[in-house]
């Protein structure tokens, strides 16, 4: 009687809840190599979808199939060595910042939680500035700095020296981003009940405190670096290359693949400090692990696209209001990454002479959305 | 109510299916219990150089239901987060089944113990299922899947507290008293030997009140819950713990923890007490009636009504409640009235109550 019960009651209810999200993975899985062809065929040069299609047939085959026009070298090598790797990396920020802004705002229980708030943005940026400017005498960023919208780099100066400065960006961003996070993390203090609001102070406290360290550093710093900061504050993804993606896309990987181990437990945060200690969480040692790794994810973005603000805030947000109670992380990876490319693709194509950077884009549209959200709280 | 009645009655039967699978599986290592689920000696806890808790001794034997008493500030949530391990106590030891507490990992503790508090954060954006199925939590590991095993376990509990119509919901739109049987159905999905609520009947109306009392009896384990009604904790609990100031004043059977004396020593009301006609167990009646003020005028009009009173044992502890004898001599309407006073008072007299009643509960929650 209990399981006849049982049966006739749940499924509907629980049915309702689950189809929406059972096509969510695969629709959007679709969608992303859809955008990711159809995203190729924007921009400077004129690209037809077919021949995006063309030329991976071509470089996947070895051969134009059905009897399709051959593509010219200089199509194929813009679609391959610039956009491509361009709308992958697009597709992985995107997906780590909205997957990090969606930890960051579960685990904080703050809605407004993103990784621009906290601070991780700006100390990654100052980490970055500070390794340029210290670096930019002995002519390692030269090109780095000046070249910010070229794709790739040249091949002057010594491996080492190349191996050291590719390394050494995304290191200072991260050690500025972990640096940005201890601090809030020490600010934020052991007391439960006032811990997030001190924690979103504080983040905002560090925020102003490295941009104004940036500020400085630029104000004493070469003409280069200043015009490297531009990149570091507003974003861009013209650096992409397929080396440069290797990096970023196992970060981001991993550190969603060991969020979702702890989905439950994330899950259950939800429920209060209190509940989750009840439940068996640890809860302040979570809570900085899950901080360091969604600083680890910012941090590696911010190395190889600059600071992309309001994604993080935006996507969770979004993907929330369409699966409510769930902690659909995939989905919101899927998601982020999507509007990320699209993103890109207005940025490349909005202005027909030069490109915007993508911070503009987002910044604006997250702005609108965050008054939105703080209209409709109340 | 009849529904209610039917659901109870097969909560019952699989309650005591769950007793006896508890048996089978948590037999190994339980040997040393002495058939409690809980003893505690000599807690004491203090913050802020302020003893919130001090020397508080007492056991639980298994299967029985513990309510914690006392006014406002007395340590009952202190000392229930010192049981759930929330905050560590300066002194004495806590055992649970046997072992002391800091034996468990946090883990095994939460598949041990469930808690069910007052408060749940706002942004709350789960279903009623969800929610319970985060009971799940301390039974899994991080490669662990739902299985289908645990969504019965989820279903059974949903059908437990009689809400499996409203799964599919968002908690947040649930009514008070669904909410607390929600989280009272996540808390049987922790599948627990020991259930800790911090005052699960507050806010709710008197029929919520009693539900939720009785599912928490019809689970079939050790209960302990702080609880502010002293009628409904002397109908439900085994035993009481009186708490005042962080000591524990008096602990044992209702009947002997909620005597006249003790109420009013320790709540700081007048009232009669006589056994329930269902439960035999003590029925409080209060007395009301009692000028708040801190003006001298007050005390003064205070001690004049207090001179003419009538004995009155209880009234030694500062109480002014007046007994039916002194109705009129008060002066400005600074009236008490005892029992009989509402059918004699005129309709002025009764306008001054209400003056007098909307101060007291002014009074009430500057206090709070």
């Amino acid at each position: 009687m209990k399981t006849s019960q049982v049966n006739s009651v749940s499924p509907p209810s629980a049915g309702r809840v689950d189809i929406g999200h059972k096509w969510a993975v695969p629709t959007l899985s679709i969608l992303s190599v859809i955008t990711l062809l159809a995203a190729a065929s924007f921009g400077a040069a004129n690209i037809s979808f077919s021949d995006v299609i063309n030329v991976v047939l071509h470089n996947t085959f070895g051969t134009a199939m059905f009897g399709m026009t051959e593509v010219s070298g200089i199509a194929e090598r813009i679609v391959m060595e610039l956009r491509f790797p361009r709308i992958l990396l697009a597709f992985i920020a995107g997906a780590g910042l909205s997957v990090a802004g969606s930890v960051l705002q579960t685990v904080t229980r703050n809605p407004l939680a993103d990784p621009y708030l906290f601070g991780i943005s700006s100390g990654a940026s100052f980490g970055a500035v500070l390794v340029i400017t210290l670096f930019s005498g002995s002519g390692l960023f030269a090109e780095s700095s000046s070249g910010l919208f070229a794709s790739s780099s040249g091949g002057s100066g010594s491996g080492l020296f190349e191996l050291l400065g590719w390394i050494s960006l995304p290191l200072g961003a991260f050690l500025g981003a972990g640096v940005s996070v201890l601090m809030v993390l020490t600010l934020c203090g052991r007391n439960m009940s006032s811990q997030i609001e001190r924690m979103l102070l504080s983040g905002v406290a560090i925020s102003f405190m490295f941009g104004a360290l940036t500020s400085l550093l630029l104000y004493f710093s070469s003409p280069q670096a200043a015009a490297s900061v531009l990149f570091w504050s507003l974003g861009s993804f013209a650096k992409a290359s397929w080396e440069g993606l290797l990096f970023p896309a196992v970060v981001v990987c991993a550190a969603t693949g060991i969020i979702l181990l702890f989905k439950r437990q994330i899950m259950a945060m939800r429920a209060g400090d209190e509940t989750a200690h009840t439940l068996g969480i640890n809860v302040s040692r979570l809570r900085l692990q899950m901080l360091l790794l969604c600083s680890l994810i910012t941090a590696i973005l911010v190395a190889n696209c600059g600071g992309i603000g309001f994604v993080g805030l935006m996507i969770p947000h979004t993907v929330r209001m369409l699966f409510p109670g769930r902690f659909p992380l995939i989905t919101t990876a899927l998601v982020g990454g999507l509007f990320m490319v699209w993103i890109d693709v207005l940025a490349r194509t909005m202005l027909s002479s030069q490109e915007l950077p993508v911070g503009i884009i987002t910044a604006v549209i997250g702005s609108i959305f965050f008054l939105f959200i703080l209209g409709s709280r109340r | 109510m009849k529904l209610w009645g039917k659901e109870v009655t097969t909560l019952e039967q699989m309650s005591r299916d769950k007793v006896s699978g508890d048996k089978v599986s948590g037999g190994e290592n339980l040997s040393a219990d002495n058939g409690y689920a809980l003893t505690v000696s000599d807690l004491s806890w203090h913050a802020d150089d302020r003893a919130i808790l001090s020397d508080i001794s007492f056991s639980l034997a298994k299967g029985e239901m513990l309510g914690i008493i006392g006014p406002n500030g007395a340590g009952k949530s202190s000392l229930l987060r010192c049981l759930y391990r929330y905050i560590k106590p300066d002194n004495g030891t806590i055992s649970l089944f046997g072992h002391n507490t800091s034996y468990f990992s946090a883990k095994e503790f939460a598949r041990q113990v469930a808690v069910v508090l007052q408060d749940t954060p706002h942004h709350f954006e789960l279903t009623t299922e969800q929610l319970v199925a985060i009971g799940l939590t301390p039974h899994k590991g991080p490669f662990d899947l739902t299985t289908s095993s645990d969504r019965r376990l989820v279903a059974d509990a949903l059908e437990k507290v009689g809400l499996t119509h409203k799964a599919g919901q968002i908690y947040e739109h649930l009514s008070g008293g669904e909410k607390q049987r929600a989280l009272i159905a996540r808390a049987i999905v922790q599948q627990p030997k020991l259930l800790i609520l911090d005052e699960p009947t507050n806010h709710l109306d008197i029929r919520y009140q009693i539900q939720i009392m009785e599912l928490l009896r019809a689970i079939g384990i050790s209960v302990i819950t702080s609880i502010h009604d002293l009628n409904l904790a002397s109908a439900m609990c085994d035993q009481l713990l009186l708490l005042d100031d962080g000591r524990c004043v008096a602990h044992g059977t209702p009947k002997s923890v909620l005597t006249e004396q003790r109420i009013s020593e320790v709540f700081d009301v007048c009232c009669s007490t006589q056994p329930h006609p269902q439960h035999g167990n003590p029925q409080i009646s209060y007395f009301y009636g009692y000028s708040y003020g801190d003006s001298t005028h007050d005390k003064s009009a205070n001690d004049e009504a207090a001179h003419d009173e009538t004995n009155h044992d209880e009234n030694a502890h500062g109480l002014k409640a007046l007994g039916q004898n002194s109705l009129g001599q008060n002066s400005l309407g600074k009236k008490a009235f005892g029992q009989n006073s509402l059918d004699k008072t005129d309709f002025e007299e009764n306008s001054l109550d209400r003056r007098h009643w909307s101060s007291m509960e002014r009074h009430k929650q500057d206090e709070d």
